[in-house]
């Protein structure tokens, strides 16, 4: 596993990926290319995990809130970039 | 051992389309339970939190009798819960030549929002820590203090609490 390569890919991932697998627990390929397994819960996703992959497959958990899960007006908060290009941050 | 802060995209709340990125300290944590169970889970490194906690849901993958473990309630954001303890091994790696594993005790409770946090008690208190938001990095660089533990490989080990 590195850590380095899998935060980097994870970051280069499109945004809209990550939407399709909001509210579950998903298995992350350790290269962070991908998402390899997804459940509603953490026991349900290693057993898919299991049931899929030949033992001593390695994977990442975690998982991807359900949205709508911004609530304020993105310029009262700190930090963060607006998304997009040409985005502005203002609420539509 | 330097890693890169992990874009974490917000969307609105009336459209549901992604508005923004924040930057988390995310990192892979790997978790080996003592029936060698190797499990890796996204952790948020969070120095505000007092231990390292890990998802109840995983005491049966590392073969945790219910009921066993010591149990005590704590506070947080999220309202009061429960945490039962227990001894794992701890591993993180920035890249395959640059880790370090240690053992730890661990609280395993009921978690929202994120699937592990990396606090102090068994974590943070054997880092120093930085926190570079400017250049997205986080730096974890371990402590002559940290219970060095056997690295946590595959295939599964099972290993004895020291």
């Amino acid at each position: 596993m590195n850590a380095n390569e899998y935060i980097r890919n994870r970051n280069s991932l499109p945004t809209e990926y990550l939407l399709l697998y909001q509210g579950k627990y998903v298995a992350w390929a350790t290269d962070g290319k991908k998402i390899i397994a997804d459940a509603d819960g953490i026991p349900e996703l290693i057993a898919a995990i299991d049931a899929q992959y030949p033992v001593g497959t390695e994977f990442v958990i975690s998982y991807v809130p359900a949205g709508p899960y911004e609530e304020r007006e993105p310029d009262s908060l700190a930090g963060g970039t607006p998304f997009g290009p040409g985005a502005n941050g203002t609420t539509p | 051992m330097i890693f890169p802060l992990l874009d974490t995209p917000l969307t609105n709340a009336q459209t549901n389309t992604p508005i923004r990125i924040r930057f988390r300290p995310l990192i892979p944590l790997r978790v080996a339970g003592p029936n060698g169970r190797l499990i890796d889970l996204e952790a948020l490194v969070d120095t505000g939190a007092d231990e390292v906690l890990l998802p109840d849901t995983l005491l049966p993958a590392f073969g945790f009798a219910s009921g066993s473990g010591i149990t005590r309630g704590t506070s947080g954001i999220g309202g009061r819960t429960t945490v039962v303890f227990h001894p794992i091994r701890l591993e993180i790696r920035a890249n395959p030549n640059d880790r370090i594993a240690w053992h730890a005790t661990v609280g395993f409770a009921k978690l929202s929002l994120h699937v592990a946090m990396f606090g102090l008690a068994g974590g943070l208190e054997f880092f120093h820590t930085t926190l570079n938001v400017i250049d997205r990095q986080l730096g974890l660089f371990p402590h002559p203090t940290i219970p060095l533990a056997a690295p946590c490989v595959s295939p599964h080990v099972a290993f004895s609490v020291p």
